[in-house]
């Protein structure tokens, strides 16, 4: 019974936790899924789904500072999404170079990158299907133009944002045009990008990726009305904007810390319920003489057990859950450092409640079990 | 120390704080010898699991002293007192007071564990402490399983785990029919006589005051 409740505990602890992180992880995808060394925005970036268009001529002038190896453009956009069936959806489209090296949402293979580069193809993540009312082979349309399902990706989708259409960046400026762009008709090709196109990222690859500080630092003062951040500053921009500044992220940290106090309370209150029917048993050790360090050894190493027997279950069952999560878009992510945490915390919760409920043995008369 | 004498108890007296004092003892005398068998009858609240709770270190008496092999134990600090505890006396209680989810052998081993007997050794002590007290058959099953006098008598060498020089039973009979309450008594008047341990028993039953070498009377706090 005990266990049970240490399990349930700890069960609540390991899963508010690997929700956190995963949904921390989850806003920061795109940005994970690029092999960028520096993303160069308008300075005005506030993370990777809030900021404003630069020019399509940025990604030349990066190109030509020393000591970028390779720049690529990605652009975003709103898109709607008519499905096959009427049904309608929003969406971002994210223009990127399929023939280029940096971006490559669910790292897939070159020849099934090529098929984005097909006019209007686009890729999205399995979880999103359902939401488009698609199936693969399916088309629907994005504004008034066609969109056709060229691959669906796996593990692309933040669960913070709308349904990513991953898109040529011909194609992702088609269906979102800007003021000064050429409108496609429906049937013709988007034609190729010009220097005024909007687009809202160039990422970089460094030749030294060591020197990434001092080469975004060298993009913004070589390129006037940008914005250059390493990899780790953007993603640590937008993850921070999810977490700290909006209701989700405090929604979802606070039920962490709730999972981690519920968690607590119910292992102290099983672990004192647990050594007050066995008070008389501690009683007894008491009185044969027992040291006090004595009956804390043994009381830690219950709880102990306890902590590591009730941390693999709640693992598994943790595991568990993530399948079923993870096909409705959400990821329960068990990082190495979530699981060190939860052990730790698995630990502490279980040793410290046992150590608060040992006193009551401790501090009590030996003489009690006489009287018993 | 006198000579051939275990426990010497002088002028003890107990007060438990209240709104209203209740004197538990109120001047207790005795000297109890080596290898004695000693019965502390009463009416019940006369004191006597007071006194015998002060005899085994488990209380602290208001005023007088209780010197056990010599050391006065009524002036012993907390851990000092439990480690005297360990060393020296053993316990068997009314209700058994046994773990439950351990075997009897188990249990013993425990007593062994505590003063830093392990492994084999704690192993193959507790099995002949069984044995002598005949359980070697029920040695390995678990102590809830066994019957009242089986478990009376593993409490029993769970207390001689630290070969005590004394041992005091707080109504060992009292929850035990005829048969084992007999089995109990032979056992613990066969501990004073052959192993001179000092037996120091309260108890209301005929049978241990047919055993006992000597009966006290408590009586309204005196002897």
């Amino acid at each position: 019974m005990a266990l049970a409740g240490v399990v349930f505990a700890v069960t609540l602890l390991t899963v508010q936790v690997a929700l956190f992180t995963g949904f921390s992880n989850s806003t920061t995808l795109p940005i994970a899924e690029s092999s960028a060394d520096v993303w160069v925005s308008a300075p005005e970036m506030l993370y990777f789904e809030g900021t404003l268009p630069i020019d399509y001529g940025t990604l030349a002038k990066v190109r030509a500072v020393p000591g970028v190896a390779r720049a690529e453009a990605m652009s975003l956009g709103i898109a709607r999404w008519r499905s096959p069936h009427d049904e309608l959806a929003l969406g971002r489209v994210i223009g990127f170079d399929p023939r280029g090296t940096l971006f490559n949402p669910g790292s897939t293979s070159r020849a099934t990158l090529d098929l984005l580069r097909k006019p209007y193809a686009f890729a999205v993540d399995a979880t999103q299907l359902h939401i488009l009312d698609l199936r693969a082979g399916q088309s629907g349309t994005i504004g008034s133009l066609p969109a056709h399902l060229a691959y669906v990706t796996h593990g692309t989708q933040s669960i913070v944002s709308a349904t990513f259409f991953y898109t040529s960046l011909e194609t992702a400026n088609a269906y979102t045009p800007s003021a000064l762009s050429f409108f496609s008709a429906p049937g013709s090709s988007p034609p190729p990008l010009e220097e005024t196109d909007s687009i809202m990222y160039v990422m970089v690859k460094a030749k030294n990726p060591a020197a990434s500080a001092q080469l975004a630092a060298a993009i913004e003062r070589g390129i006037p009305h940008v914005r250059a951040l390493t990899r780790d500053q953007m993603l640590a921009a937008t993850r921070d904007y999810w977490v700290k500044r909006t209701g989700i992220g405090f929604i979802l940290s606070l039920i962490a810390l709730m999972g981690a106090f519920v968690g607590v309370v119910i292992v102290g209150q099983i672990l004192y319920t647990s050594i007050n029917e066995h008070f008389q048993e501690y009683g007894t050790l008491k009185a044969i003489g027992v040291s006090d360090a004595y009956l804390y050894g043994v009381i830690a190493l219950q709880a102990t057990c306890m902590a590591l027997i009730g941390y693999v279950l709640s693992l598994a069952l943790t595991f568990a859950v993530r399948g079923v999560a993870a096909e409705r878009g959400v990821d329960i992510l068990i990082t190495p450092g979530g699981a060190l945490l939860v052990l730790v915390a698995a630990l502490v919760i279980c040793i410290g409640a046992g150590m608060i409920a040992m006193q009551r043995v401790v501090g009590s008369d030996p003489a009690l079990v006489f009287r018993a | 120390m006198l000579d051939g004498v275990a426990v010497t108890v002088r002028d003890l007296r107990m007060t438990y704080p209240s709104t209203k004092p209740v004197h538990a003892l109120k001047g207790v005398s005795i000297d109890i010898r080596q290898g004695e068998l000693l019965l502390i009858m009463g009416p019940s609240g006369s004191g006597k699991s007071t006194l015998l709770s002060i005899i085994g270190g488990l209380l602290t008496p208001t005023a007088g002293s209780v010197a056990v092999l010599g050391a006065e134990i009524t002036r012993l600090r907390r851990k000092e007192l439990a480690r005297f505890r360990l060393q020296n006396l053993g316990y068997v209680f009314q209700g058994f007071n046994l773990f439950n989810a351990m075997t009897g052998a188990e249990n013993v081993e425990l007593a062994y564990n505590v003063r830093g007997i392990r492994g084999g050794r704690a192993h193959k002590a507790s099995r002949e402490l069984l044995a002598q007290l005949g359980l070697e058959e029920q040695a390995n099953r678990p102590a809830r399983e066994l019957s009242g006098g089986e478990k009376q008598r593993v409490a029993i060498a769970r207390a001689l785990a630290g070969d005590p020089c004394a041992i005091l039973a707080d109504e060992p009979t009292s929850q035990l029919d005829t048969e084992n309450g007999a089995i109990v008594t032979n056992v613990l008047s066969d501990l004073a006589r052959k192993r001179g341990t000092t037996i120091v028993i309260t108890s209301h039953d005929d049978r241990i005051r047919r055993a006992a070498e000597r009966v006290v009377l408590l009586d309204d706090g005196r002897l």
